[in-house]
């Protein structure tokens, strides 16, 4: 006769189980407060402006008008700078030239790509104190109006010597008859808030620029 | 007599630091090589333009060396792209100990960034290659010269000068190829890049990429970005491909094979010798590549 071994369950506790458990519960503690200080720290701040519901931002554009937005800014630039050497606002004809050839006004490849658009130059605004590059009529579906207003005059307020650029979901908008902001604003005008070096350096958030 | 003396020697002590600040070059330092080419064009034989590193060196990988250290310390401003390809420069300054002293000059300041082509949501990211590009170009040079010109008031007209006129030369060459493509049809150019190097120049051209490969620099797609990336290509009726000069790559091979591309490669104006004439030259060899392929596309449809 066999007799069957009953199985004894002994349960054995650790000496400093308690002790165990905190520490786990402490170092849980410790790795998530170092994780939410450093992604505090690390951060990226954003500090592209606000978009007020009468802009749009650049990189938003569809790619015939950030095309032209983008040269657009390099032609305001450039204006800029013959405009300091000659102090004449440069006729669209002269950029227009096989050899100036300044983009969008440049009549290119580029130009019939991006729809043929129709650009004058408009100096009645100098009351205002700025002068307007105005483009309609472009061929591209969906393509926009531009308008480029470099606000001249006044100096020593804030808006002196700045460039602003426009756009209007209308292609064959016609020519706005004042710059003032709230009236382009009503008739239906979009100011374009672009993405510069300036705004992407200050997000990565190295030295200001100079 | 003693008075005379006194005379000349006030006259010599009044004299030597006003000759030795006329005598001063501005040193520059530039991190890429087109900001090489566009410092020294700017400032002629009136200021000293130095690589920040030397030629060969790959700035994707680059870690900080002494003598690039030393060379910092030397330097009264650094020209700078500052928008994520030249992130080393600001490991050299900080090393130094020159990062609240050196000025920085960002080429960028006022140039409109596009996004990557591909970059969606609110993880669009910037495209950084303003180099590789005519109009952001001049903008740069444009700036660059103004930057210099506040450090260096009495060549600041000189600088502005030198700055137009070789935005004139960019401008030029970017028209003399324009005319190239004036009986070209554009509207049914389709391209995809390896590297998203040449957004800027591809849209002033009024061109646009359909895909692009490398998700970054030098970082390989996985496999299913790559068979998506050939799904793309093919849904995008894309027949030409932009590779780079300096950069040989077997994804490329592949992606022909898949998809039947032809294959042109651009430079990305980041090898070799750091020279004056390297941006305006590099970038014909790209004109020329892009209007060959817009050419040959043509004739294929």
């Amino acid at each position: 006769m066999t007799t069957a071994a009953i199985p004894r369950v002994v349960v054995v506790k650790a000496n400093n189980s308690r002790l165990e458990s905190l520490c786990m519960i402490a170092a849980t503690a410790v790795l998530v407060a170092a994780t939410l200080v450093f992604a505090k720290v690390n951060a990226r701040v954003d500090h592209t402006p606000p978009l007020m519901d009468w802009q749009l931002r650049a990189f938003d554009l569809k790619p015939t008008d950030q095309a032209i937005f983008n040269a657009l800014t390099v032609a305001a630039d450039t204006v800029w700078v013959w405009y300091e050497d000659t102090k004449t606002w440069t006729p669209v004809e002269e950029m227009q030239s096989e050899e100036t050839g300044v983009a969008p006004f440049a009549l290119d490849a580029n130009w019939r790509q991006t729809g043929e658009v129709q650009w004058r130059l408009d100096r009645s605004f100098s009351f205002e104190g700025a002068t307007a590059y105005f483009g309609n009529n472009g061929k591209v579906p969906g393509q926009s109006a531009y308008l480029l207003v470099l606000g001249h005059t006044h100096k020593g307020v804030s808006y002196a010597d700045q460039s602003t650029i426009w756009l209007h979901p209308d292609p064959r908008a016609a020519a706005p008859r004042t710059l003032n902001r709230d009236s382009l604003i009503r008739n239906g005008w979009k100011q374009v808030v672009s993405h510069t070096g300036d705004v992407e350096v200050r997000q990565r958030e190295w030295n200001p620029p100079l | 007599m003693k008075f005379r003396i006194l005379a000349a020697l006030l006259l010599l002590a009044v004299g030597i630091p006003a000759q030795a600040a006329a005598a001063h070059k501005l040193r520059v330092g530039v991190t890429l090589h087109p900001y090489y080419s566009f410092a020294a064009n700017i400032v002629g034989d009136r200021a000293e333009v130095v690589p920040l590193i030397d030629a060969g060196f790959n700035p994707h990988n680059y870690a900080p060396r002494p003598e690039d250290l030393k060379r910092a310390t030397t330097l009264d401003a650094l020209i700078v792209n500052g928008i994520g390809h030249d992130e080393f420069a600001f490991k050299i300054v900080e090393a130094a100990g020159m990062k609240d002293k050196l000025r920085l000059i960002y080429a960028n300041e006022s140039v409109a960034l596009i996004p990557v082509a591909g970059s969606g949501g609110d993880m669009r990211a910037v495209n950084p290659h303003t180099f590789v590009s005519l109009a952001a170009a001049t903008q740069q040079v444009y700036t660059i010269a103004r930057a210099l010109g506040k450090l260096d008031p009495g060549n600041a007209t000189f600088y502005r000068e030198n700055a137009n006129a070789y935005a004139t030369r960019i401008r030029r060459m970017k028209a003399e190829f324009m005319s190239q493509l004036t009986q070209a049809d554009l509207a049914h150019f389709r391209c995809a890049t390896m590297h998203d190097a040449y957004g800027y120049l591809l849209q002033e051209f009024g061109l646009q990429i359909a895909a692009v490969i490398e998700p970054r620099h030098g970082v390989q797609p996985t496999a299913r970005q790559m068979a998506d990336t050939i799904a793309r290509i093919k849904d995008a009726k894309v027949d030409v491909l932009f590779a780079e000069k300096y950069f040989a790559s077997k994804l490329s091979d592949t992606i022909r094979d898949a998809t039947g591309v032809q294959m042109y490669s651009f430079s990305h104006i980041s090898d070799g010798p750091f020279t004056a004439e390297k941006f305006e030259q590099e970038m014909r060899e790209n004109l020329t590549t892009l209007v060959r392929a817009v050419h040959a596309s043509g004739e294929r449809h």
